[in-house]
């Protein structure tokens, strides 16, 4: 139950954090402290709707419902990065925040509560702690790493993070148009899997980070790649006029 | 005499288009259940190259998550509900599957053949 725990945590928590990072390294609205706990405590009143309406949710439209919710976060999520680099507008990245906490944290919400026996509390709180923690020191690390290259005048490695970190987000609402049949595609070939499996931590890492799949499907890479030059061509028109 | 032709006609041209919509929409789908954290049955066979359909029903009182980085799919599964996840079409092979919440326990395989050889 503790390495479980610890794992848990670490998955749902990751994006959290490395989105909060990334929108305060690669746009101009960094969010103060104040404002990131009241995304996060709406955010959470999200999550617990979720733990309570889920099963209502997944049931509805003929089983797609708790997908077709997860698809509308995340291509609002993509939309909000967007408009938060373009704007700065440190609203736009609350609201993004927010929107992820409810994403991914109501996993972890439904995991606390449904394991949460008194027998298994003591380990379940151990292994979320350190799951915390693992995810705050990773995303401290991030933080000043981003930090240097920012310092190295290389802004155009902190666009593209962003961008392909949001691109990520289409490829997963694609995946979940594939699992419930909203769309279909073609098996492509690829298999990465003897390169840098997903199970590995490199791997967990570069999907959280860049949607890293080893094994793509030919939806998800297209629509990874309309996203990342959607994304950029956004935010570079925004540039261009701002000259 | 003109509406036993067109009758005719219409059975003659609705018959295949009503065979082939059915050959379109077939889906194969196969049902696994989840009790005291365990997927039954752990092996599911599937044919290549096909879509199919994977019905799970969580007979659990707690929540679980079907997880499988091999497959692409991700899906909470609510207790005591069921839930339907489509696969494919894929290659011959193994694809693990786990429930996130309990993997040491929850692990199960879609086992892929070419059609003559799935069961």
């Amino acid at each position: 139950m503790l390495l479980n725990a610890v794992v848990v945590s670490v998955n749902q928590l990751l994006p959290v954090t490395v989105l909060w990072v990334l929108l305060a390294q690669c746009t101009n609205a960094a969010l103060p402290l104040k404002t990131t706990l009241i995304a996060l405590s709406a955010g959470l009143v999200g999550c617990f709707g979720i733990w309570f309406l889920g099963g209502e949710i997944a049931s509805s439209f003929d089983y797609r419902g708790f997908e077709l919710l997860q698809i509308g976060l995340l291509l609002s999520l993509f939309c909000l990065m967007i408009a938060t680099k373009r704007t700065g507008h440190t609203a736009l990245a609350a609201l993004a925040f927010g929107l992820a906490v409810v994403l991914y944290l109501h996993h972890l919400a439904s995991f606390a509560f449904s394991y949460s026996k008194p027998a298994d509390g003591q380990t379940l709180a151990i292994g979320t702690s350190l799951g915390v923690g693992i995810c705050l020191s990773f995303s401290i690390l991030l933080f000043f790493f981003l930090d240097w290259l920012k310092s190295k005048h290389l802004p155009w490695l902190l666009l593209l993070l962003l961008a392909l970190h949001g691109a990520s987000k289409v490829s997963i609402a694609l995946d979940l148009a594939l699992q419930v049949d909203l769309i279909s595609a073609a098996r492509l070939e690829i298999d990465l899997r003897q390169i840098v499996d997903e199970h590995s931590v490199v791997g967990r890492v570069l999907r959280v980070l860049v949607g890293y799949e080893a094994t793509p499907n030919a939806a998800t890479l297209a629509g990874f790649g309309g996203a990342l030059i959607t994304f950029l061509g956004c935010t570079y028109w925004r540039t261009a006029h701002a000259k | 005499m003109l509406r036993t032709k067109v009758s005719s006609l219409s059975f003659a041209l609705g018959l295949p288009l009503a065979t082939c919509s059915f050959a379109l929409w077939a889906e194969e789908s196969y049902t696994i259940i989840l009790k005291n954290h365990l997927f039954t049955p752990a092996h599911v066979e599937v044919p290549a190259n096909r879509k199919v359909k994977l019905i799970i029903e969580n007979q659990d009182p707690q929540v679980e998550e079907f997880d499988s980085f091999d497959l692409n799919r991700e899906k909470v599964l609510f207790p005591n509900r069921k839930s339907v996840i489509y696969i494919g079409p894929l290659a011959p092979g193994e694809y693990s599957f786990f429930g996130e919440f309990s993997p040491n326990t929850a692990q199960g395989i879609v086992i892929v053949k070419e059609p003559n050889n799935a069961s």
